[in-house]
């Protein structure tokens, strides 16, 4: 199940010293201050990636322009695309086909297609992570229940009952995933 | 609108609203210089700022002082900060192998120009351009010096139509001390530790490399983003320390830092307006224009939520409709934490005061939406507007709307008793041509040079003409905000911007302050029975429609050629 060298974290939760794991990402250590939402969260890049992250059971990010390859932390930023323009539309078809074929069944949800405005948006909808809990579980061979448990568990609702939407943590999704069903990658 | 936005919406007007009278009054003593809760701890520092600059804060000035100090202090503000950029990388905190993007003569003089009047318009990405000494040294302090030197420019307005018979409209080092040590430093203080509390790092570690999940590297910028975050809000500034500004996560980590920052930037700005009703003895005139400012902010919000909920583009078998799983909408350049609803509060917000520190890319908006903000732009950042720069926008238009008022009844127009004479008119003329005669130029210039057109790296068509006229818009009403399609680190662009924005700052403050001082050399006339009342809901009314006139009348054209069309060929 799980590795017994665990550091607890401020908040309590299990955290794995990164030296366990090769490939964990460095969180906060017990001690530091960890309110930090973001420290570290972040995958790496969609587009470069994608490979890693469909037949490895792990949840991908949305599309990324930050940088060349997407989730740059130096530099971030968005698209810059109107509506209304052609490599926008190009784009979107293109990762709508992909993802359709990754994940058949329901429409794609939107934030999976567009790229976020810091092109480091840690967050995927609800929607977007339920429409990758099927092909999740069949890579991981794992009822697709327990996934939607994970999901739930790293989800978070409106602030304070109404502020800004509801949104699923993936990064710590995709670590509870690994830590409890074990790598694929 | 989804009911959970409408219920932000509705919090964030009832707070502001709620605020306006408490604030309004904190400010008038502050500047009457009464006794407030903060004297104990500002009136020692006042003191000895005064003893160490030899500043007599008994002395007052008259407009043409007041309006030279103005214009000193922000020349030496560019001075000082164009130094420190072009010096970067022999100051502290500069880390080579991050900061490449190198701070030439342009781009250095842009941002100075840029920072000094508080557009805070950036033609650079700071995680990769600027150090922490920059950003700190640099960019905060203008930031706090800029906004302050904007709020003295409203106060001194506000005194020469409270006063009658006098040649003096205050000190301005005074009136810039206490907003300072009063209002902006207090509030940056408490509002920076609620943004650490959420999350908003505050440190001057070096950029962290992590190893990730998938087992890439990732260099993440750090450094002293709280400090710098709260006052780009509460200075009505706008510029943010990383690219992607308010949609960074450590710029704005969650939906209640992004409440806050928005607050940060209107309550101010609205309260102001009551600060002003105190000191020309009427209240109500400042309740009538703080409605007015309210009514166009709501209709921006209803507007911009409607068209960008519905906004993505119609691409078969992707699911754009709001749930209760997800926020739908056109979610492209959007943040999922955020959704529709706070991106368009923000949209909103900033467009209207000035600030620009958006948290959405505007240039992804829906022709409708980007149309709104562009219009908000227009109308002259008077809605809410800059620090100290709103109000006067809004009462100048009043004078406009009293002017027309009394071209249909056959009386010479009078607000707040004092005469608005021939004197009066040539500055109310200067003010309200300034922007069309500044803006309009320079976009036709730049989309019919090559120079111009190469901005354009991202869209074209109507939209990169949206795009370039947002630009000057933004830069000379000291906004900031852009397209972010339009690459603009270019002499071209960088040099034009500057030009705009030097011209919305001193080209409206200079007037304006010029009719201040005109009006308090005046005798307040009596109203009588045939006075124009300008605090009733005629006159609101009036305001509102002369607003929404001129406008049409100075931009339609250019409106038409850029979201008009769009959103006409979008339809074929």
């Amino acid at each position: 199940m799980g590795s017994d060298n665990r550091d607890d974290g401020p908040v309590g939760n299990s955290v794995p010293a990164a030296g366990d794991r090769p490939g964990a990402v460095d969180l906060p250590q017990a001690g530091e201050r960890s309110v930090d939402p973001w420290q570290g969260r972040n995958g790496g890049g969609f587009t470069a990636d994608r490979a890693t992250v469909f037949g490895a059971g792990l949840l991908s990010f949305a599309p990324s322009a930050a940088g060349a390859a997407g989730y740059d932390a130096t530099a971030s930023g968005g698209s810059n695309l109107s509506p209304t323009n052609a490599q926008l539309m190009a784009r979107v078809n293109a990762d709508v086909a992909k993802l359709q074929a990754e994940n058949p069944g329901a429409a794609t949800p939107v934030d999976l297609v567009r790229t976020s405005g810091s092109g480091l948006d840690p967050d995927i909808s609800p929607a977007a992570a339920q429409f990758q809990i099927r092909r999740v579980a069949a890579e991981r061979k794992i009822p697709e229940a327990e996934v939607t448990r994970l999901v739930q568990e790293n989800s978070e609702d409106r602030q304070w009952g109404f502020f800004g939407e509801p949104r699923t943590h993936v990064l710590e999704l995709n670590i509870a995933l690994d830590e409890r069903y074990g790598r694929l990658h | 609108m989804d009911f959970y936005s409408a219920i932000q919406y509705v919090l964030f007007v009832a707070i502001v609203t709620a605020l306006v009278k408490p604030l309004g009054g904190y400010m008038e003593r502050v500047f009457s210089r009464q006794r407030t809760v903060l004297d104990r701890f500002c009136l020692p520092v006042e003191r000895l700022i005064y003893r160490i600059t030899a500043v007599d804060p008994k002395a007052e000035m008259t407009g043409k002082e007041y309006a030279t100090c103005f214009v000193l202090f922000g020349l030496a503000g560019t001075f000082l900060l164009y130094a420190i950029l072009r010096m970067q990388q022999f100051l502290p905190w500069f880390f080579p192998q991050y900061h490449t993007t190198p701070l030439s003569p342009d781009l250095a003089l842009n941002t100075a120009i840029s920072f000094s009047t508080t557009t805070t318009w950036q033609a650079y990405a700071g995680e990769n351009t600027m150090s922490y000494f920059s950003q700190m040294v640099g960019l905060c302090a203008q930031n706090f010096l800029a906004g302050a030197a904007g709020l003295a420019v409203g106060v001194a307005f506000i005194r020469g139509l409270a006063r009658q018979l006098s040649d003096t409209l205050g000190n301005f080092w005074v009136d810039l001390t206490r907003a300072l040590l009063w209002i902006l430093l207090p509030g940056a203080l408490i509002g920076a530790l609620l943004l650490v509390w959420q999350g908003v790092p505050m440190n001057f570690r070096h950029y962290a490399v992590v190893t990730t999940v998938e087992g890439t590297q990732q260099v993440i910028p750090e450094g002293p983003v709280a400090a710098l975050e709260i006052i780009k809000n509460l200075g009505t500034n706008g510029g943010g320390f990383f690219n992607a500004n308010g949609a960074h996560p450590y710029e704005n980590p969650t939906p209640l830092t992004n409440f806050l920052e928005m607050l940060a930037i209107v309550l101010l700005a609205a309260a102001f307006t009551n600060t002003f009703g105190r000191m020309v003895g009427e209240p109500r005139q400042g309740w009538l224009l703080y409605s007015v400012m309210l009514l166009l902010f709501v209709c921006g919000l209803v507007f911009v939520d409607y068209s960008e909920q519905r906004g993505f583009p119609n691409i078969g078998n992707v699911d754009s409709l709001h749930s209760r799983l997800q926020s739908g909408g056109n979610m492209e350049g959007k943040e999922v934490r955020f959704g529709i609803g706070s991106s368009t509060l923000t949209a909103v917000v900033t467009s209207n005061t000035a600030t620009g520190s958006n948290n959405s890319m505007d240039d992804s908006y829906t022709s409708l939406g980007g149309m709104v903000l562009l219009v908000n732009m227009l109308l002259g950042e008077l809605v809410f507007g800059g620090l100290g720069t709103g109000l006067y926008s809004m009462v100048m238009a009043a004078a406009i709307a009293v002017f027309l008022a009394g071209l249909m009844v056959g009386r010479t127009p009078e607000y707040l008793g004092k005469k608005i004479g021939p004197a009066e008119n040539k500055m109310i003329m200067l003010y309200a041509l300034a922007a069309p005669l500044v803006v309009l130029p320079l976009t036709a210039i730049a989309v019919s040079t090559r120079m111009g057109l190469s901005g354009l790296t991202v869209n074209t068509g109507p939209h990169g003409f949206t795009g370039i006229l947002f630009a000057f818009t933004s830069c000379f009403g000291n906004n900031g905000q852009s397209f972010a399609g339009l690459s603009a680190n270019t002499p071209f662009y960088n040099l034009t911007t500057a030009l705009a924005m030097m011209a919305g700052r001193f080209g409206l403050a200079i007037p304006a302050l010029a009719f201040a001082a005109l009006s308090g050399r005046q005798r307040n006339t009596p109203s009588t029975s045939g006075t124009l009342p300008t605090h009733s809901l005629v006159f609101g009314v009036l305001l509102t429609t002369c607003l929404i006139v001129m406008v049409a009348l100075s931009y339609l054209p250019a409106l038409a050629l850029g979201p008009v069309l769009e959103q006409l060929l979008l339809g074929r």
